[in-house]
């Protein structure tokens, strides 16, 4: 995935999300957020169209002392992505709007590739250290 | 020969304008509603995402505004003014399980949302949170705010 201007926005918006909650935390021994929701905004339509909503966690802790004092932490995000089905309300995919649909894929359609097999439900995953 | 030029003029005229109107019908349109933040889904109703997310807006809801964006999930951002009184009551009808919280941590989802929308949340001190409320499918996230008065800030974003 290329890193465009917009793909950083998306990318910023996670980390303004995790500065907040770090500067809310900090000061504690140790501290976590728990997994808690967040997404990714429709800047980038490689984030959105991947990702969009995902679950992340900040787990950190305040090391050294005086002036030595530091804040460490962990980020984690995770991601399911399933393909759904026909029953679960989801709108049907529309290209390039559903006014106008040059494509039109019904909600049906969509599960059945996975039912099939053609499509694969997918974990998304990843981790980052912030401080040492 | 001299009635030809005419005609082919018209024909062209109309290609033009026909090759026109094709390429702005193919741009994106804006949500017709004047509630909608620019960007919102130009097809999905205020109606239908308040359905498809299970929320129920009081009767004295005003200032209402509201997004949605279509991606690998789909997002619904809605805030509104209503009196603190008709909070429980709203909760309650829009099947919200969850208790509101004052926390260190106000919900996530709400808080990403507020940033795109200029919703300002640091300018209420006082709020309180409900983070993750599960509706089947839909994920949801609440905050509410005094804004002065009897008179509360509603805040709500979803994930389905």
């Amino acid at each position: 995935m290329p890193a465009s201007r917009s793909s950083w926005r998306s990318a910023i918006r996670l980390q303004q999300q995790v500065e907040a909650d770090v500067k809310r935390l900090k000061g504690n021994a140790t501290f976590t957020t728990g997994w808690r929701t967040t997404r990714t905004g429709n800047g980038d339509a490689n984030w959105f169209l991947a990702l969009n909503g995902f679950q992340y966690r900040v787990t950190g802790s305040t090391v050294g002392s005086g002036a030595d004092k530091k804040t460490e932490y962990w980020v984690q995000v995770y991601k399911r992505y399933n393909w759904g089905t026909d029953s679960e309300g989801r709108d049907d995919v529309y290209w390039p709007r559903k006014s106008l649909p040059a494509i039109h894929v019904r909600q049906a359609d969509w599960a059945r590739l996975n039912t099939v097999g053609l499509a694969r439900d997918y974990d998304t995953s990843g981790s980052a250290f912030f401080g040492g | 020969m001299g009635a030809v030029r005419p005609m082919v003029r018209v024909l062209v005229g109309l290609c033009v304008a026909g090759a026109i109107l094709a390429g702005c019908s193919l741009t994106e349109q804006p949500n017709p509603d004047p509630r909608a933040y620019p960007g919102s889904a130009p097809d999905v109703t205020l109606e239908k995402a308040l359905n498809d997310n299970g929320i129920k807006l009081p009767e004295d809801a005003g200032g209402v505004r509201f997004a949605v964006e279509i991606g690998a999930d789909e997002s619904f951002d809605l805030t509104f003014d209503t009196e603190c009184g008709t909070v429980p009551q709203f909760l309650k009808e829009s099947s919200i399980k969850g208790s509101l919280e004052s926390s260190v941590l106000l919900p996530s989802l709400v808080e990403t949302a507020g940033r795109e929308h200029d919703w300002k949340l640091e300018s209420y001190p006082g709020a309180r949170g409900i983070e993750d409320d599960r509706l089947g499918s839909v994920n949801r996230s609440v905050i509410i705010a005094k804004a002065g008065g009897t008179s509360c800030k509603v805040f709500v974003s979803a994930l389905r």
